[in-house]
């Protein structure tokens, strides 16, 4: 019964969105052509103003567009979560009944008919998500506009980057060189890899990575003497 | 030291994208940001050598935000203009649309297009 229920919700809502789409596009449609059609001016621009209407809510709600990204994604956690389901019950139900009691039998029938309801799959995506979140424990920095003084300093880097991975690859980074941006990590108070070659990529990557500002890379190659900054 | 944010130099992120490893890197934007300052949020990191790939709607402190992934150049490469539009919009002259999606952008979620300058 549970399946049947199942299938039957799933066909609904194929067939409500398809049905949705369609008579929101044919809607559009007439009354643009009306609206080309009509003599006077005054009928053009209400019956525009209506079009534009239907057309802005639908396109600044984007509900189709939501359901089209959101709704597969539900259904296949649905999905997954009703075969974890019944998969269990059919272990169960190959048991004893000591083992495997009536009680238990209808909890899980219960969560079964759960894991099939657009709730249910929102709860299993955040209990995943949860869980994924716990093993990882990456901070995710959030971007700001930048300031006058960052556009500033990162237009004054811009050219010292080109320089350095021109001359980087074409082996012509001296260790003259090596040894300002070893001095400039070292005023940052950052880690500074040995290895010669990865102390331009150490450096670069503090600013993609926004561990330290433009500003503030800026200041520590001016401060260990960069040519050409001070 | 400041956490790598979403990215780690011992664990890199590094997917398979059209058959080149990419090195990314993932940070947020405000969702009550509107779309214009989004986009100068975006070209910003872009100016670090970065290349904006995709965004997704995402939570962090109790907050509903854009969750943007870079790929991060390994030289000093500026990628080409981004110009981000509300879907609907009529889209610039001399651009190619390479990514859309939905952003929440002035605390409504949208669906945005990004074009990168040709």
């Amino acid at each position: 019964m549970i399946n049947l229920q199942y299938l039957k919700w799933l066909r609904k809502i194929t067939t409500e969105k398809q049905f949705l789409d369609t008579a929101t596009d044919v809607l559009i449609m007439s009354l643009n052509l009306a609206a080309t059609a009509a003599g006077g001016e005054g009928t053009k621009v209400i019956l525009s103003a209506i079009s534009a209407g239907v057309a802005g809510s639908k396109t600044s709600i984007d509900k189709h567009y939501f359901y089209e990204k959101t709704v597969p994604a539900l259904i296949a956690a649905m999905n997954a979560q009703r075969k974890a389901v019944l998969e269990r019950i059919l272990i169960g139900m190959k048991g004893d009944l000591e083992d495997y009691s009536f009680e238990q039998a209808l909890s899980d029938i219960y969560e079964y008919y759960q894991a099939g309801t657009f709730m249910g799959a929102v709860m299993a995506i955040q209990s995943d998500s949860g869980a994924k979140e716990k093993k990882s424990d990456e901070k995710i920095l959030m971007l700001t506009k930048p300031t006058p003084d960052e556009k500033e300093a990162v237009k004054i880097l811009q050219p010292v980057w080109v320089e350095l991975y021109k001359d980087a690859k074409a082996g012509k980074l001296t260790q003259e060189r090596v040894s300002f941006l070893r001095k400039a990590l070292q005023n940052l108070k950052v880690e500074t890899p040995s290895v010669d070659k990865e102390v331009l990529d150490r450096l670069h990557r503090l600013l993609q990575q926004r561990e330290k500002t433009a500003v503030e890379i800026l200041k520590a190659l001016k401060d260990a003497k960069y040519p050409g900054l001070q | 030291m400041l956490n790598t944010q979403g990215y780690n130099e011992n664990k890199p992120f590094w997917p398979f994208i059209g058959g080149i490893h990419m090195k990314t890197i993932r940070f947020s934007v405000a969702g009550d940001n509107n779309l214009a300052d989004i986009n100068e949020i975006l070209s910003a990191q872009g100016a670090l050598n970065s290349e904006f790939l995709d965004s997704k709607i995402a939570y962090q402190d109790q907050k509903v935000v854009n969750l943007v992934t870079f790929n991060l150049y390994d030289d000093a490469t500026v990628p080409k203009e981004l110009i981000l539009r509300k879907k609907g919009e009529n889209p610039p002259q001399n651009v190619t649309k390479f990514w859309e999606g939905i952003m929440v952008a002035g605390g409504n979620l949208i669906v945005a297009v990004a074009y990168r300058a040709k």
